[in-house]
């Protein structure tokens, strides 16, 4: 196999490390989902080049009760900024803090508040409906 | 395995992911990924790339998240290991795909079956076939004025071929059977003679 080919499986395998949440490949594709970037644009502004992108990715996610020491480690190896990469990590926890079905929820409860409120306001009256506590003309 | 990397960096690998440490998995899967396909690739000669590589990357990366799972006390180095895990992957994979291709097979077996069963379409063409081809045979018969000619060439639309069949109609079931055959022929030979005469056959 050429080094060619070995980059392009290792290419390959971080690909596929993407549908692994415990690797640093997932927490990167749900990024660049979030954010709309490109890979290219994701490695400008990590200043790394493409395989080691895929380097990165192949890395284990930072533990939670380790997580200054491990994004030191990994930033240590790839030479990236650990604020940055920092960053990114937490900003993928969030939006696990928030799966989509809560934000559906709260999307739907906040649909139900504004229909409340538009409820309260007086319903238009129409031409041939009584007032209800009109009086009746002499 | 061609022993394409130094064997003794793996044990210290395998250390390293059990400590935690987050880069380990980067080096086990840069260090085995490639030695570990090729050495399964010939073993499943017939066998795409894509299938042989998925099974031996889906190893290394739960290995890599899971390290525990390998002990080390077995005796079994870790390259064999995890060559046996990626040997099963691809065999499941290619289970799973058998399986699929047979229930595909199975449904559309059914499908077809009851698609031709179940729908009306294929009874109505049915039955319009069939009149259609009433009206054209008593039109053909009405053409023939002998009773005889009739019944023998409604014999032959209903696809008869023994030459018994016809005799018996002609009244010739006595005569030798090459006989029959002359006399039969006779009479179909006549028959079609009419029938184009009057332009309905060709």
């Amino acid at each position: 196999m050429t080094p060619q080919q070995e980059t392009q499986l290792l290419a390959y395998a971080a690909n596929r490390a993407k549908a692994h949440p415990q690797y640093l490949a997932w927490v990167l594709a749900r990024y660049i989902e979030r954010e709309h970037l490109s890979e290219h644009e994701l490695t400008t502004s990590l200043g790394i080049s493409r395989p080691a992108l895929a380097h990165l990715g192949l890395c284990l996610r930072p533990r939670a009760d380790h997580f200054a020491d491990d994004i030191t480690q990994i930033s240590a190896k790839f030479q990236i900024d650990p604020a940055a990469l920092a960053m990114i990590v937490r900003l993928v926890e969030s939006l696990e803090t928030f799966p989509a079905r809560t934000r559906r929820e709260i999307a739907a409860e906040s649909g139900l508040l504004m229909a409340a409120r538009a409820r309260k306001e007086p319903r238009p009256q129409q031409d041939n409906e009584e007032r209800p506590h009109a009086q009746p003309e002499p | 395995m061609p022993p394409r990397y130094d064997a003794a960096q793996l044990p210290a690998l395998h250390r390293r992911l059990c400590l935690g440490d987050r880069t380990a998995s980067d080096e086990t899967i840069s260090l085995l990924l490639s030695p570990l396909v090729q050495n399964l690739a010939p073993k499943f000669p017939h066998i795409d790339d894509h299938t042989i590589r998925d099974g031996v990357i889906d190893a290394l990366l739960e290995y890599c998240t899971r390290p525990n799972r390998f002990d080390e006390g077995r005796g079994i180095p870790l390259d064999r290991f995890l060559q046996h895990a990626s040997w099963r992957n691809v065999v499941n994979a290619l289970r799973a795909e058998a399986r699929r291709k047979a229930r595909e097979e199975r449904a559309e077996h059914a499908y077809t079956r009851s698609a031709v069963e179940l729908d009306p379409a294929a009874g109505n063409l049915l039955q319009e076939e069939v009149a259609r081809r009433q009206r054209e045979q008593g039109e053909l018969l009405r053409l023939l004025q002998n009773p005889k000619d009739q019944q023998i060439l409604a014999l032959q639309l209903q696809g008869e071929r023994r030459t018994d069949a016809f005799a018996e109609i002609l009244g010739i079931s006595h005569l030798p059977m090459d006989a029959q055959r002359r006399e039969v022929k006779r009479a179909k030979d006549r028959i079609d003679k009419i029938l184009r005469r009057r332009g309905t056959r060709s």
